[in-house]
């Protein structure tokens, strides 16, 4: 799961030394007022960027210190549950709206409606956007930035074969065509398509292309073992026929950003968020693109846009008007926004996006783009997934394993998926 | 009268008990403080949790033996990590005391640099527990990995990849097991050193030869020591963690087929916020790591003769 590599490690490390030159002396009082705890999962560049923006938050907020912490997301859960336990949970934290209903009906993070028109300024937020942190109508997360499930792929690598990327209306027949043509100039050990059957995104979005989706708003399974069948059994087609890579590649990806088969250099074609397009150039030597994912053909739009992570107060916390003074500060100030841009995704303060919009990086200027091409074609956020959600989302990651192994057809697995994830949501 | 003298001399012999093993508890104490002031309340606490279900944010609910009844009933990766692990166990365990006797008679012959060669087969264990070598071994397994290259100039078609095969993966982690074989090899060199050398030389007066002097000689003199390295290291392999944890990026993947069942508990307390189930998952290990270490006991009396018996 590490995304940490040798050179943005040692990049980390001189940031942080010139940082902590900077301002180290300066801004640490000998006494503090209150002192707050951030907590978030991320990657070297967000780590980063994060750390600069809370030393400048204490810059000008003198009486408040804030002391962060930066976890991999698979190590992040396990140490916010157990905190949680223990009820020493960090005042401020990074939320996946996964979990953002489990904490909130749990009571462990608070209700933010008083803080809005006073510490924290939402004014220039879209309503709708906003509510998307909203749990049985109050509001527990505020949106960090927006994201949606995307196609990302290897320009040169398409230069190099000599093909042209169809329009972004194409349909899953016309993807396929597409990779079939890769794979007819593609030196071996080179595939078209990462073989991400297994991540729940793409099973979404296929879902949702022909009206269904993976939970209904009672917390149900919203598909059949047909339709899981039917979507497996698409991927099987593309392994036999070598458009994806074998089960060895694919079972190697752990969904890191440096496991994946685009970072591998295994393949032209993978499917991530759209806010990791920065972190996987950084892995990339190439230059990659952004575009959507295939339509079903008669079908309706699957993909949507997503808060990529949200920010949230603890109920442990006892500096909660500080607390959100650090949560206004990181999704409303144009100085932080400067530095900590896109990286969480596209900012949900208009006012900050229309400023990043002037003098984008090539990442950013890709991003927008996409995301004026997504807008077009989106249906509405899915209801919550229920509690086990995130362990049916393992379970079909395994499942698929025993699949690519020859150990399940696309049928069986089907019936497997369906009856697996209803034993884990009656069980939880 | 009768009962003081019987109950004074009880306390002589305790005294006395006591007096014999002052130093031994002496050197206890630093272990028998963490285990009451660390260990003990945390056991005790998971011994109810695992009657309940925890899900760690909210208090536990008491909910009886569903967590066993699941456990035996329904849980096929409960029975796949049993699997995993006793496959593990019964093969890493034999491998590596073999290697380690056969490395430390072969040292125990005196030749020149002995010390050299114990430091240089010990190193493995001390570094193979680590995160490092564990990454190392993936890069070793992986397709276009050492072994590949290996295999592929023995005419193997490019692209295998040991470590991503189920039906391989756990060969590659008990491989990396047996490598550790440091400990035991130096016990087992100790053990060694402690055989009287005139008992050989007797057998060799006698005409015993060198496979005979092994299994009639070093083998019965070695057995209190064998049998030692034989509950540390099933012990050990029971509880292998860090390995699986890393090569399989905590997945126990592919498909499962390296799920130690630590690493199952860790995935059920820990990712999927079943506290109470990893509480029972933990006792009923602790209960098969007693179960064999018992019968490792029970057995030792066919096999294992001390000679210092008073």
């Amino acid at each position: 799961m590490t995304n940490l590599t040798r050179r943005s490690f040692n990049r980390y490390l001189l940031a942080s030394a010139a940082g902590a030159a900077a301002f180290g002396g300066l801004t640490v009082p000998a006494f503090a007022d209150s002192r707050l705890r951030f907590m978030w999962w991320g990657n070297p560049t967000r780590d980063e960027r994060t750390n600069a923006v809370v030393d400048l938050f204490e810059g000008n907020n003198s009486g408040i210190v804030v002391d962060t912490e930066a976890l991999a997301s698979n190590d992040y859960w396990p140490k916010i549950a157990t905190q949680a336990a223990g009820g020493n949970m960090p005042d401020v934290m990074q939320m996946d709206y996964r979990f953002l209903f489990e904490y909130a009906r749990r009571g462990q993070i608070v209700p933010l409606d008083d803080y809005v028109g006073n510490q924290i300024d939402l004014s220039n937020f879209d309503p709708g956007f906003v509510d998307s942190g909203r749990v049985d109508g109050q509001l527990f997360g505020i949106p960090f930035g927006a994201n949606s499930p995307s196609v990302i792929y290897n320009m040169a690598k398409f230069a190099e074969y000599g093909v042209t990327l169809p329009d972004h209306s194409w349909t899953w027949d016309e993807f396929w065509d597409f990779a079939r043509q890769i794979k007819a100039v593609a030196p071996e050990g080179q595939w078209a398509v990462a073989d991400k059957a297994a991540w729940e995104p793409a099973f979404d979005i296929f879902l949702r292309q022909q009206g269904k989706q993976l939970y209904t708003e009672q917390g149900e399974l919203g598909y059949t073992a047909a339709d899981a069948a039917e979507y497996f059994e698409m991927w099987r087609q593309a392994r036999e026929e070598g458009l994806v890579p074998p089960a060895d590649i694919t079972a190697q990806d752990s969904d890191g950003l440096d496991t994946r088969p685009i970072s591998r250099r295994r393949v032209a074609i993978d499917f991530a968020h759209s806010n990791h397009l920065g972190g996987l150039q950084g892995q990339n030597p190439d230059e990659l693109g952004i575009t959507l994912f295939p339509h079903r053909e008669g079908g309706v739009p699957g993909q949507y846009m997503k808060c990529a992570t949200l920010l949230c107060i603890t109920a442990n916390s006892d500096a909660k008007d500080d607390a959100a003074k650090l949560v206004n500060y990181l999704l409303t100030d144009p100085e932080a926004n400067k530095i900590l841009r896109m990286e969480r995704g596209v900012p949900g303060d208009n006012a900050i996006a229309a400023t990043l919009l002037e003098d984008p990086d090539d990442i950013e200027r890709k991003t927008i783009e996409y995301f004026a091409i997504v807008q077009d074609n989106v249906s509405p956020m899915p209801p919550p997934p229920p509690a086990g959600a995130g362990e049916v989302e393992v379970m079909m990651v395994r499942l698929y394993g025993e699949l690519i192994f020859d150990r399940l057809t696309p049928e069986e697995a089907g019936e497997r998926l369906v009856n697996d994830a209803q034993a884990i949501l009656d069980r939880a | 009268m009768a009962t003081i003298t019987s109950t004074s001399s009880r306390w002589d012999a305790f005294a006395r008990q006591w007096r014999r093993g002052r130093s031994g508890y002496m050197f206890l104490i630093p272990w028998l403080i963490g285990f009451f002031a660390l260990t003990l309340g945390p056991a005790l606490a998971s011994l109810y949790l695992a009657f309940t279900k925890y899900d760690i944010l909210t208090p536990p609910v008491f909910t009886g033996l569903d967590n066993f009844r699941y456990m035996f009933l329904q849980d096929y990766r409960f029975r796949q990590a049993l699997q995993v692990t006793f496959t593990y166990v019964l093969w890493s365990v034999p491998l590596k005391l073999g290697l380690a006797l056969l490395i430390a008679i072969a040292l125990d012959k005196g030749t020149r640099g002995v010390d050299l060669y114990r430091a240089i087969f010990y190193l493995p264990s001390l570094i193979g527990g680590s995160v490092a070598i564990a990454v190392l071994w993936r890069q070793l397994f992986d397709r276009d990995g050492l072994t590949d290259q290996l295999l592929q100039l023995l005419g193997w078609p490019p692209g295998t990849s040991i470590l991503n095969n189920p039906d391989h993966a756990l060969k590659t982690l008990i491989v990396l097991s047996v490598w550790q074989f440091g400990a035991p090899m130096v016990i087992f060199l100790a053990g060694l050193r402690q055989i009287p050398q005139d008992l050989h030389e007797a057998a060799r007066m006698d005409g015993a030869k060198t496979m005979q002097r092994f299994f009639r000689i070093t083998l019965p003199m070695l057995a209190p020591v064998i049998f030692f390295n034989l509950i540390m290291q099933t012990i050990d392999a029971f509880k292998a963690f860090t390995q699986a944890f890393v090569v399989s990026a905590g997945t126990g993947g592919p498909i499962d087929s390296t799920l130690f069942y630590t690493l199952y508990l860790y995935q059920e307390g820990f990712a999927f916020f079943r506290m109470g189930y990893a509480s029972a998952l933990a006792w009923f290990l602790l209960i098969i790591i007693a179960a064999f270490t018992a019968l490792t006991f029970l057995s030792a009396k066919y096999w294992v003769h001390y000679d210092d018996t008073r």
